[in-house]
Order: structure tokens, then C-alpha cells, then sequence
């Protein structure tokens, strides 16, 4: 009896939890070099609860050729102002033009704001799309249809582009796939990123700002006295304890929070933990990126990528500019109360990442985005802000292959109106998601059987830039 | 007239089809049928510009219009629509001598370059109203107005995947008229990968099992068509009612909860679970009522209780209790959003401690919730003294009380009709900002009072909206007492279905209407004759909230097993119990008990149970963790703060489970020091965190891997039993309520 029972707590390692179960599998498939696809055909994975069809449709475990491993995307929480940043009308009357200038880039005919020089030297590779268009201007609402390409609706919450990229990814490593730094507190926090999907699909958000001198992931070190064996033993108590009380339940239940199994691999992992550890960049390196938030943030963002992980959103807050636009969007100074010197510091650390991730190669395999969840007014308000604005605002992604000085679509004058060649936040997502090579047909299920697109029907994925 | 009527629908259930596709004209019943019939704009072209969806937030019907050509949402507004189209931009939208040179007509059929691409057929039906209306003068003549609109069916069931089911749309108009607007009536679905809407021959099909939703609109009226596919292949009579009914062999009277939800079962195809096991039912039962764990002498004295109506017994006695007080004060608090005004350091605790304080003593003197929601709604005075008067110094300004007021007063979300009317509702801007005029004049300092005047700028006549109750035409002039009057009176429609819903959403994991504060004529409850039956009986009840919870746990539908291969639908319908997280500050609390460990939150000195706290901003990294809810919107569903992996983090190293776990006075290690055996002690972890005995098989288990240990060290057995008693705090057995 006693050594059956050790059995079966040994097998229940393996098979207790719907994702370990799953994770393990495609671990073996990938080890023996039998590919995703032979697995499927052997019919394995009819038990798991994923609809085969879309495993075969989303490409399999391999990434499909020429598609970027990873993406890094810098969200602008709150709807940064298009106008200043990379649409500024100079020739509009001074209400609309606001209080900065424009500059000339390194693409002809092109201006940025005169906050962005840096990115303006390397607009050679950046693409920018002028003509974004929603209908949402709340922030909730918004970010749900940025993230997802999905317009909120009470039936379902959609999966964000990293929760899709973490979900139908194999994990490389120990690394979660998908990360946000410091958070994942976007739009209003009402949103929790995976949607219908499983909990594993949720980012792995740090809660730790890499810019404090303190800076370590919270909890990432044993508890004192608690060591990897008796941590190796809680994992096994636990899940024989949940298989204990679930019965003969189906194997596509939610069997528990493979959060857990994700946590023990990453704590056995002192390579994984290194990533975490930015005094290993020397420090001029880490004023390159600036020693802001979003500097150190893309900073950590670029160690990642490099150790395997998938996607990684950096979360920079503070871009709901309804009043003190200046003060918010240039001056920088310590101490604020609210964030502060949010344009340069942007354009710093966009511009580090650009060229570090140029210099080592990684940035053809490395799709960046960098997007918020709508524009602002194209009239300043009277507390020298300005207020939402989805009818009109941009986006811009670089790497990965995407010819760079490109612009896709424009505004009107005054930056209100998309002038030529309006695209949907639909559109947007589909662009990203084929970059990574999703499939424009692939779908995955919620757990009660409803088909889910991950294209969003009636997307387009922007020519230009697919290729 | 009306038997007339009656009869001509009766037919034209039948010819719908043909009557809709061949013979348009013929499809009036009114007394003028000639083709030169002048053309009524608010009735005849608006349902035009709503089905071809010019008028849509995403198009000319958004608050900025599109293009420069601005229409209400839905045509919400007729009289701006007209305005627009036939005096803005110099008249040149129509043409009145050659209506085809009008630019509402050549631009939607893309005679013109048009942003919104080709909407609309030159030869179609709907140009051949718009052109007479042009040549007969373009004239707004508000021939007659919509009373009310029929759409069907209004609830059907098919048996059969894929049969076609005719939808049509009769609209009854104040001049005794009546006429068939299928074809003008906007045809949507909630879920178009469930159900297929051919928009030609207005029709729909179901592809897959479940209820399904379509969504009509003609004009302002909106309302949800509900088709259901059963599941499985079973009729409409489903035996295992049947069953459980003589199982019992009683000829008693079905409650009336079971008889209305297992009837709803039948018509889904679906069956019931059982009924849970005492053990089961023990701890969720404690858990709903008082917020606590069942005590380990109290699982052993119900298992030993004899008595048949020992669940009913126990039931009256946890509703007597302090503990339910408590409890159910901390609910009322989460869903009145009871916390703290103010920010930071300077956020105003003791508001929020009166507040909690006047819900517990109203609870206490079993004061009915009407009673209560009238005081709420009325308070005024020192929020120190008058808790109930902190409600409005937590929202910001008029509007958004009038958004927090409607939220969780009505169940209703008004926000929509700040910009626009709401589009899936009948609420519309006067409505939303009649409200928030209402609120206008309250002064919401420490101390709460009406200064007797104050406004708000309605936005679309930039002057003072006219204060009004939402729903209503008359002003409101007798203020919040007014509002508070309307609120509880026993015809109001809002207030019961809102609480009565809460009460559902709280005991059995989801509301008969989700989410618990959108309930509209879109969003219909999933058993609605089950909301309403419990909605009149509450208020016959006068409002009494333990009559209301009593009625719930006394179902079968309440007690029924947790089964974990139940699909979300079973759950929603009342087939199944679910699993439902523990809510943070009760899982706080159930480890706190559990662990003989207790919480000494923020700058408490004392120990603190978590549901008493009423500043819900008490730093506390446990809560956190655990998912605490900031109260600052309806906290159901909402995401916890800290998710995933993070937390998961945490539980293995953090200092909250670990300092529970290793707490040399905590019960585990008390309890190991009186060396008492591995037996007894296993089965004490077990009574006093799942609340019932290991079985067999478990305690054989557990025994063999905690004896491992033995012949090592004293310290090698506690860290097995740690460990052990780590898992079991974490395990999903412990963590929801099933």
C-alpha cells in the first residue's frame, strides 16, 4: 500500500494538473524530436481539453518561418497623446498644436514630436500607423479592445496578445512567457489579460519597479527554514491532496493553479533568477536606458527576450495627460507625486533598446510595439490638457522584420479624424498576431466549447508590414 | 378593433415569411394603405437609419458624428436628427425637387465617395421610403408615436440544431395603428458563433445547445429574444424530478425555488445533482451565513444530530446569531462599497467605521432593507455620527453618485447615458443627468447636507437638467426623499430584483442576472420567473434579509453537490453547486481559526478578524495576496490584485502562509508538542479545515508518508507536518466553498 501510494503521489506529479500534464507533453514531444504534430495525430492530446484543430491551425509547436520569437510591448497607460509624440501637427493652430514643436527625422518628410530625438535618429526603424481609429474612449474599455482586438462584451473576456503568445508557445525555459514589468495594472486594473483562458496564461507580473535600487522579484527566494526539498514535497502534498478531493473529475477541469508548477520550476532555476538581476549591466549601460521606470523596465525586458521569454509587456503609467501636459509629458523632476518626463524618457529608453537589440541581432526575431489604449483631444482643454480621444491615434512597432521608416495612414489636419486608410484596433491585433505567426484562422476554445478567433473576424492585418 | 388585431397577428405568425419578403405594403394593417401615404420620419425613416447603421457609436451616431454629419445614437433623438439632416450644411443632405440628388441618399449608396463605404441599395425598399420622403417635402409631420413593439418569439424552444426560426416585429402606434417591421427592426446576437441570423429572410438558427439570445431593436425599444437548444436528447418532462420528488415519498409541497428552477432544467435538457451530504453542507452552509468555518464540536454534534430537520434547525440558529450580523453587515458593506473617503493618510476612517456600525445595527434590529436603503438614501448629517451620510462623500460629485446610486441601489448601470442614451437600454441622458441633478445639491463634507440648490449641465442643452427620478417624466421636487419614496416602494421595479439578485449571486456564486449590477432588458436573468417569484415574496416579507436567506439555503437547489464535471451552464441554472473562491477577508479569517493563529492587522494591536475591518485600505500584503477587494466598483469578478504566479510566489515563500504554518503557538505545533498520535491529529486537520474526517483511504495515505519521519528527528516529524498542513491550507478543498 505504502509504496503504491508513493507511486501514485509520483504520477499524480506528472498527472494531476490539466497544464503540468500539458506542459510535460510537450516537453517530451519537443525532447524526442516527435513534433507537436505527430503527437497530435496519435490523439494524446484529445484528453487535455484543447481543441486540436487549433493547435495544428496556430503552427504547431515550432514557430512558422520568418515569424518574431518575441515581443516586447511598451503600453502607454492612460492614451498618450498622438500629437505628441508621433503625429504633432506644427502647422495647426496653436490649440491643437500644444505646446511643443516638431522635428525633423531620419526619414524624410517625416516629423516627431521634439521630445523623441533619439527615436527620431532611428525612425529608419520604426514603422508608424497615423490612423488608428476606435470608437472607445474609456480607459477599461479601450485596453480591452487594444489588448485583445475585441470589443468588450459581457459574454467573455478576450485574451490579450500576450496571454494568446504564452498559451499556444511552448515555454522556453523556465521563464515564464510571458512577463510584465513592474505590472500589470493597465487600463484601470479591471483586466486581467488572459480572459477565457487558463490561469497560466496570466502575465507573471514583477509588482517590483526595476528602477529602485532595492529591486528584486518579491518572493522569489525559499522561505527561512523551508528548503527545495520540503518545497519539492509541498508540491507533491498538494497536488495529491487536490486530486484527493476532486474525484474522477474530467481532465479539462481547472484542477488547481498551475501557478504553482510554474513557481517551483522558476525557484529551482538560478540561471532563470539571474535574468531577474539588473546590477549585472554595467551602469552605463543602465543610464543609457535611463534610470526611470520605463528605462530599467526595458532594460530587464531586453534580458528576458534574451533568456527565451515570449512576450513581455512593459506597463508605463501615467499618460491620461488631462491636465498639466507639460509638466507630465516633459519636465521631469524627482519626487513627483505623478509620473513625470514621460516623453523623453520614452525615447530614451526606446531608443536603448533599439540599438542594443540591433547590435546583437535579436531585434529581427523581436517584435517591439509601442501603443496605449486611445489618443487625446486635438484641442487642448482648458486646464492645459488634454482629454480621451479614440477617433484618431497612433501606433508604432519596429523590428521583426517590419520595414522601418514606414507610415501607415494618416490624420486629418488637426489630427481628429483618420484622413487615409483607417485602421481598427482589430486591425492592429491582427498585425501583431501574424508577426508572431498566429495563424489568421487559428481559434482556440473557452472552457465551455465556444470557438474563440484569435484574428478577430473581420481584421485585416496590415500589408505593409506582414509583407 | 382589438379582437381584430389579435387576429391578424394570429395569421401573420404563419405568412410572416412571404408577408416580410413579397408583399411590403401589404404588410399594414392601419387604416391608410396608398402608396402616396405621406412618410413619417421619427417612425418610418430613423428605424431606416438604425437597421443600415449609420446611426451607431461607431458612425455618424457617435457623440462627435462622423464626417461632420452627427447623428443621436440609435436615433435616440429625433428632432436633432432632423435638424441635421435637413437644415445643417445648408440643406444640401436632401434635395427636395430631385430627391435622388440628395446627399442621404447618394452618399450611403456610394453614388458619392461615403467613409462608411456602401450601405445602402439605391433600388432597395429602404432608398424608395427615404426618396418619397424627400419628394414629399422632407416634413417631420410626428404622425404617431411607438407604443410598444412586439418581437417574437419572444421565447422559443427548438429541438432540432439548425431550424430556421422565423423572427418578426409588430409595432402598435398611438393612432391605433399597427404594422409589421421585421424588416426594419435591427437584428443582433450576443453570440454569433451560437446562433446564425439571416438577415434576408429574418430568420435564425441555432447551431449548438444552450440558451441562446437575439437582440431586436425598433426605435427606442430594445428586447432580448431567447431561443433554447436543449442539451441532450431529453424531452420536456424530465423524470429525475419526478425522481427526487418521490425519492422524498412525501406528498409536501415543492419549494417553490426547486419547483421553478427544476422546471427550468427540464426545458434545457439538463438534470439536477443531488443533494450534498451533511458534512458538505455543514461547512457551506457556516460559510454563507456567518463567514466562519464550522467549529470542529459543531461538525461532530451535526453529524451526531438525529433529528430530520436538523438542517433547517441548524439554518435558524446560524441566522440568529452574532456571527451573522457580522457577517452579512461585512457583505452589505462590500456591495454598498463602504470604505474609507478620502486618500492616503488622510482618508477618514472612522466615516467608514460609522458606516459598517450603521449597517450592523441595522441588521441587528433586523431593520428591513427598504427601510435601510431609504435611510441611506436620505442621510444627511455628521458622517461620524450618521454613518449611513459617509455613502455620499464616496463618490465624486453628482454624476458619479448617480452612477453609484443606480449601480447599487438598482442594479442598473447608468454611466451610458452620461454621453448618450444607452444603447442596449431604455435609460436615456435626461435620465442619467436628471438623476445626477438630484444629487446636485448635496454638500458631501464630513457633514452631509442638502444646500438647497447646486446644478448639472445637462450636455445637450448645455443648461441645468431638470432634476428626475430615472424612468420617470415628471420633475422631482421633493429631492432625496422623493427619490427614496419611488426607490422602495413596493411597485418600484429595480430594488427587490437588485438585492434579491445580490443574495442569489452571494450564496450560490453567481447572480440570476450577470454581472449583479447590469441588470436590463438586454441582459435577461437566466430564470427569470425564479427573480421574480423571489422578488414579490421578499418584499411581501417586508424586505427581511434573513427571510430571504432562509428561503435560499432551505432549497434543494442550494444543497445540491458541487459536481466538478458540471459545465458553467448547470451551475448558472441551478443543476449544480460550484466551487466558489473564498473571498479574501473570509479565507483570511478561515486561516486565521484553522491555524489558532490570528491577524493583527495594520496598526491593530488587537487581534482583528478580517470581515470587520471597514477601511478596506489597511495595508495588508495577506489581503493582497489573498485578493481583497477595493470596493470602489461592484468587486464581483473583478481581478485580484496580485495573480498567477506571483501569487502562487508568495503562498510558498512569503511570509503569510509560512508564518501561519510555522507558528511555534499555532495549533499545528501545540498540538504535536502534546504528542498526541499521528491519528488523532491527522483527523483534527481534516474536521478543522475541511470539516469533516479524512477518509479511509486518505487517512492510510497520510499516515504512511507522516510516519516516514519517524526515528529521525523531532524536528524532521514538524517539518513533515508543516509541510502537510501548508498543502492542505492551500489545497482547492480548503480555498473555495463547494
Amino acid at each position: 500500500m505504502s509504496d503504491t501510494f508513493l507511486d501514485v503521489v509520483a504520477e499524480q506529479v506528472i498527472m494531476s494538473y490539466n497544464e503540468t500534464k500539458w506542459e510535460e507533453r510537450r516537453r517530451r514531444s519537443v525532447d524526442s524530436s516527435i513534433g507537436r504534430r505527430s503527437v497530435l495525430q496519435a490523439g494524446v492530446l484529445s484528453t487535455i481539453g484543447l481543441g486540436l484543430a487549433d493547435w495544428v491551425a496556430a503552427g504547431g509547436d515550432h514557430d512558422p518561418a520568418g515569424a518574431a520569437r518575441h515581443c516586447i510591448l511598451i503600453w502607454l497607460d492612460g492614451g498618450p497623446s498622438h500629437l505628441e509624440t508621433w503625429d504633432p501637427k506644427p502647422e495647426a493652430p496653436v490649440e491643437v498644436r500644444g505646446p511643443f514643436s516638431a522635428i525633423s527625422t531620419r526619414v524624410p518628410g517625416v516629423a516627431l514630436s521634439e521630445h523623441l530625438p533619439e527615436t527620431a535618429k532611428r525612425l529608419d526603424r520604426i514603422a508608424i500607423v497615423r490612423s488608428v481609429t476606435s470608437p472607445l474612449g474609456e480607459h477599461n474599455f479601450g485596453t480591452h479592445y487594444m489588448m485583445t482586438g475585441y470589443r468588450p462584451t459581457p459574454v467573455l473576456e478576450y485574451a490579450c496578445h500576450g496571454s494568446i503568445i504564452a498559451h499556444v508557445r511552448a515555454q522556453r525555459g523556465v521563464l515564464p512567457s510571458f512577463i510584465a514589468v513592474p505590472d500589470f495594472r493597465v487600463g484601470g486594473s479591471d483586466f486581467s489579460g488572459a480572459g477565457y483562458l487558463p490561469a497560466s496564461a496570466r502575465p507573471f507580473a514583477l509588482h517590483a519597479d526595476p528602477a529602485r535600487p532595492d529591486f528584486s522579484v518579491r518572493d522569489l527566494d525559499p522561505y527561512p527554514g523551508v528548503d527545495l526539498q520540503r518545497l519539492q514535497r509541498r508540491r507533491q502534498f498538494l497536488q495529491a491532496m487536490d486530486r484527493a478531493s476532486l474525484g474522477d473529475a474530467p481532465a479539462n477541469a481547472d484542477l488547481g493553479d498551475p501557478a504553482f508548477e510554474q513557481a517551483f520550476r522558476l525557484m529551482a532555476s538560478p540561471e532563470a533568477r539571474q535574468a531577474f538581476d539588473l546590477t549585472r549591466e554595467p551602469r552605463r549601460v543602465r543610464d543609457r536606458y535611463g534610470r526611470r521606470t520605463i528605462g530599467q523596465a526595458c532594460l530587464l525586458a531586453r534580458r528576458l527576450i534574451e533568456r527565451g521569454v515570449a512576450f513581455v509587456t512593459v506597463n508605463h503609467r501615467g499618460w491620461d495627460t488631462h491636465t498639466e501636459l507639460v509638466t507630465r509629458l516633459r519636465d521631469g523632476f524627482t519626487g513627483a507625486r505623478t509620473p513625470v518626463g514621460l516623453v523623453p524618457s520614452l525615447d530614451r529608453a526606446l531608443s536603448a533598446l533599439l540599438d542594443d537589440l540591433g547590435a546583437s541581432g535579436l531585434l529581427d526575431e523581436t517584435l517591439i510595439v509601442v501603443m496605449g489604449e486611445f489618443g487625446r483631444t486635438p484641442k487642448m482643454n482648458v486646464r492645459g490638457g488634454r482629454d480621451h480621444w479614440p477617433r484618431v491615434f497612433s501606433v508604432a512597432m519596429g523590428g521583426a522584420g517590419i520595414p522601418g521608416g514606414t507610415v501607415i495612414g494618416s490624420s486629418d489636419a488637426t489630427g481628429e479624424v483618420p484622413k487615409e486608410r483607417p485602421v481598427t484596433p482589430a486591425d492592429v491585433t491582427a498585425t501583431l498576431l501574424s508577426l508572431l505567426g498566429v495563424d489568421r484562422h487559428a481559434e482556440l476554445q473557452t472552457e465551455d466549447g465556444r470557438p474563440v478567433r484569435l484574428h478577430p473576424p473581420g481584421s485585416q492585418p496590415i500589408s505593409e508590414l506582414v509583407g | 378593433m382589438k379582437s381584430g388585431r389579435a387576429w391578424c397577428r394570429s395569421i401573420l405568425v404563419g405568412l410572416v415569411v412571404w408577408a416580410a419578403a413579397i408583399l411590403p405594403s401589404a404588410a399594414h394593417d392601419g387604416a391608410t394603405s396608398s402608396s402616396e401615404q405621406l412618410v413619417d420620419f421619427d417612425t418610418q425613416i430613423i428605424p431606416i437609419l438604425t437597421r443600415q447603421g449609420c446611426n451607431r457609436g461607431s458612425c455618424h451616431g457617435s457623440a462627435a458624428g462622423r464626417g461632420g454629419f452627427r447623428l443621436s445614437l440609435y436615433g435616440g433623438d429625433p428632432a436633432a436628427d432632423f435638424r441635421a439632416i435637413t437644415w445643417e450644411l445648408g440643406g444640401r443632405r436632401i434635395h427636395r425637387a430631385d430627391a435622388d440628388r440628395s446627399l442621404l441618399l447618394r452618399k450611403p449608396t456610394e453614388d458619392l465617395e461615403h467613409g462608411g463605404g456602401y450601405v445602402l441599395d439605391a433600388d432597395s425598399e429602404a432608398a424608395m421610403l427615404i426618396r418619397r420622403w424627400i419628394a414629399q417635402g422632407a416634413r417631420r409631420l410626428q404622425r404617431r408615436r411607438v407604443e410598444r413593439v412586439e418581437f417574437s418569439p419572444a421565447h422559443l424552444r427548438v429541438e432540432r440544431a439548425g431550424e430556421r426560426v422565423a423572427l418578426r416585429a409588430t409595432a402598435y402606434y398611438d393612432d391605433g395603428s399597427s404594422e409589421d417591421v421585421t424588416r426594419w427592426t435591427a437584428w443582433t446576437t450576443v453570440d454569433d458563433t451560437a446562433v446564425r441570423l439571416d438577415l434576408e429572410q429574418h430568420t435564425v438558427q441555432v447551431e449548438r445547445p444552450g440558451r441562446h439570445l437575439v437582440l431586436a431593436r425598433f426605435l427606442d425599444v430594445v428586447a432580448p429574444l431567447e431561443i433554447i437548444l436543449p442539451y441532450g436528447r431529453s424531452t420536456s418532462r424530465n423524470p429525475s424530478i419526478d425522481g427526487t420528488a418521490s425519492a422524498k415519498g412525501q406528498a409536501v409541497q415543492r419549494h417553490p425555488i426547486d419547483r421553478l428552477v427544476e422546471e427550468r432544467l427540464a426545458e434545457l435538457g439538463l438534470k439536477p445533482s443531488e443533494v450534498v451530504g451533511d458534512y458538505a453542507f455543514l461547512r457551506r452552509v457556516s460559510l454563507d451565513l456567518t463567514g466562519r468555518l464550522p467549529s470542529v464540536d459543531e461538525v461532530v454534534a451535526f453529524a451526531g444530530d438525529l433529528d430530520r430537520d436538523k438542517r433547517t434547525v441548524w439554518i435558524d440558529r446560524m441566522l440568529d446569531s452574532e456571527e451573522f450580523t457580522i457577517f452579512w453587515t461585512y457583505r452589505l458593506a462590500t456591495w454598498w462599497r463602504v470604505r474609507a473617503p478620502g486618500r492616503g493618510h488622510s482618508r477618514d476612517v472612522i466615516a467608514a467605521q460609522a458606516f459598517q456600525q450603521w449597517i450592523r445595527e441595522s441588521l441587528e434590529q433586523r431593520t428591513g432593507l427598504d427601510e435601510m436603503a431609504r435611510q441611506l438614501v436620505t442621510a444627511t448629517g455628521d458622517s461620524h455620527v450618521h454613518g449611513a451620510a459617509t455613502f455620499f462623500r464616496l463618490a465624486n460629485g453628482p454624476r458619479e453618485l448617480a452612477e453609484v446610486f443606480s449601480e447599487t441601489m438598482m442594479g442598473v448601470r447608468l454611466r451610458c447615458a452620461n454621453c448618450h442614451n444607452h444603447p442596449l437600454d431604455q435609460w436615456t441622458q435626461d435620465d442619467y443627468h436628471g438623476l445626477a441633478a438630484l444629487f446636485a445639491g448635496v454638500q458631501a463634507g464630513r457633514v452631509v447636507r442638502d444646500r438647497g440648490h447646486g446644478e448639472v449641465i445637462h450636455p445637450r442643452t448645455s443648461l441645468p437638467a431638470v432634476p428626475r427620478i430615472p424612468g420617470e417624466a415628471a420633475p422631482v421636487t421633493g429631492g432625496r426623499q422623493q427619490l427614496a419614496s419611488w426607490l422602495t416602494a413596493p411597485e418600484n421595479p429595480y430594488f427587490a430584483r437588485a438585492m434579491v439578485n445580490r443574495v442569489w449571486a452571494a450564496l450560490l456564486g453567481k447572480g440570476l442576472v450577470e454581472p449583479v449590477d447590469d441588470m436590463r432588458r438586454t441582459n435577461p436573468a437566466v430564470n427569470e420567473r425564479l427573480l421574480q417569484w423571489l422578488s414579490e415574496a421578499w418584499k411581501d416579507h417586508g424586505y427581511d434579509l434573513r427571510w430571504l436567506v432562509r428561503t435560499i439555503v432551505t432549497s434543494d437547489t442550494y444543497q445540491r453537490r458541487w459536481d466538478p464535471k458540471a459545465t458553467v451552464v448547470e451551475q448558472r441554472m441551478g443543476a449544480s453547486a460550484s466551487a466558489r473562491p473564498l473571498a479574501a477577508e473570509v479565507l483570511a479569517d478561515a486561516l486565521a481559526d484553522v491555524t489558532g493563529v490570528a491577524w493583527k492587522f495594520g496598526g491593530h494591536s488587537e487581534p482583528t478578524r478580517a470581515i470587520m475591518l471597514a477601511d478596506v485600505e489597511l495595508p495588508s500584503r495577506a489581503l493582497d495576496i489573498l485578493g481583497r477587494c477595493d470596493r470602489k466598483g461592484t468587486c464581483q469578478g473583478a481581478a485580484p490584485k496580485v495573480s498567477g504566479l506571483a501569487r502562487t510566489l508568495h503562498l510558498l515563500n512569503g511570509d503569510t502562509l509560512n508564518r501561519l504554518v510555522g507558528d511555534r503557538q499555532g495549533f499545528l505545533h501545540r498540538r504535536l508538542e502534546s504528542g498526541v498520535s499521528d491519528r488523532v491529529l491527522l483527523r483534527e486537520c481534516y474536521l478543522r479545515a475541511l470539516s469533516r474526517p479524512p477518509t479511509s483511504s486518505e487517512e492510510g495515505h497520510w499516515l504512511k508518508l507522516l510516519t516516514e519521519t519517524e526515528g529521525g528527528s523531532e524536528e524532521l516529524r514538524r517539518a513533515a507536518w508543516e509541510d502537510f498542513w501548508w498543502a492542505l491550507l492551500c489545497s482547492r478543498e480548503f480555498t473555495t466553498n463547494h
